[in-house]
């Protein structure tokens, strides 16, 4: 796990685009973990949560350790079933069916702060809502945004399941790493 | 062939390509595609990447896993911008080149000139 994380903080030193290949059993578990070294390494982190409340996502990272300070989110799972008072470094999207709500909170945190790199968890989950076409689309302009800020980008997928939307996405990445 | 979801696209290739003496067949989706090599054989394929249902890399593989058509050119005909292991992906499919959108007509001609006297060496 150690050299994995080591080949992952040295992708993203260099601003790469990287996709994460992580066997699905453990898919929760290491992503935490990579969110752990991307707040040792970096100061400001975007942190796009297609599937995981922005709550219980920063009390994941402070059991862990994590600065959860570092942390810019974009929730866009806690407001499709309760309303969300507004939270410090947090933006709640409606639904993840809003991927223009989406792109326009993660653009907006890139031109306001400065982002070192990104990570968005779990794009996969986007299949629940779109054609793989659509989310390849996204994806891939995601991509772009986070090339024009000169942002490091962590896109990481499930190892054993949908597995063609990963083999599209690898196209787009500077490197892929398998865990 | 000119692969294209948007037939727009497949139509305005088409001409420029048949205004330059080339004959061209059009398809909209990669199962058309992959119908349309079964019939008629072609120097090259001219594939966009984002296509519902099977996208270019897709498409791509299926062309390569059919003994039948190890002589079809491949060049990717798209908006997006491939990072460093796409381009390692397109090289093991051993796509020629790939042309980004929007086209310049003459550098396009040129490219498509370019390809398809390499497919005859």
């Amino acid at each position: 796990m150690t050299q994995n994380i080591e080949k992952i903080k040295e992708s993203l030193n260099t601003k790469k685009i990287i996709g994460l290949v992580i066997p699905d059993a453990e898919y929760d578990e290491i992503l935490i973990e990579v969110a752990k070294t991307l707040g040792k390494n970096y100061n400001k982190i975007l942190y796009i949560s297609v599937n995981r409340p922005c709550e219980s996502l920063k009390s994941k990272f402070k059991e862990n350790g994590t600065d959860t300070d570092k942390f810019y989110i974009v929730d866009c799972i806690t407001r499709t079933g309760k309303d969300a008072p507004p939270t410090k470094n947090c933006f709640y999207i409606s639904s993840p069916k809003a991927l223009d709500e989406i792109q326009t909170a993660a653009l907006n945190f890139l031109m306001r702060n400065e982002i070192d790199v990104a990570l968005i968890d779990s794009p996969s989950s986007l299949l629940i809502y779109y054609e793989h076409t659509e989310v390849l689309q996204f994806l891939h302009r995601l991509m772009s945004m986070l090339i024009i800020a000169e942002c490091g980008g962590v896109f990481p997928f499930p190892k054993e399941s949908n597995e063609s939307l990963r083999r599209s996405v690898e196209m787009f990445t500077n490197k892929i790493i398998y865990l | 062939m000119i692969v294209d979801d948007e037939p727009y696209i497949v139509r305005s290739i088409k001409t420029v390509l048949e205004s330059e003496g080339y004959s061209v067949v059009g398809a909209e989706s990669g199962e058309e595609c992959l119908r349309k090599l079964k019939k008629e054989p072609v120097d090259l394929v001219l594939m966009d990447f984002f296509m519902p249902e099977m996208d270019g890399r897709m498409v791509i593989e299926k062309i390569r896993e059919n003994p039948g058509l190890k002589s079809v050119k491949v060049a990717v005909f798209t908006s997006a911008a491939f990072g460093e292991s796409g381009m390692e992906v397109l090289k093991v499919l051993g796509v020629l080149d790939y042309i980004t959108k929007p086209i310049d007509i003459s550098e396009f001609i040129s490219k498509i000139e370019k390809i398809l006297k390499n497919n005859e060496k």
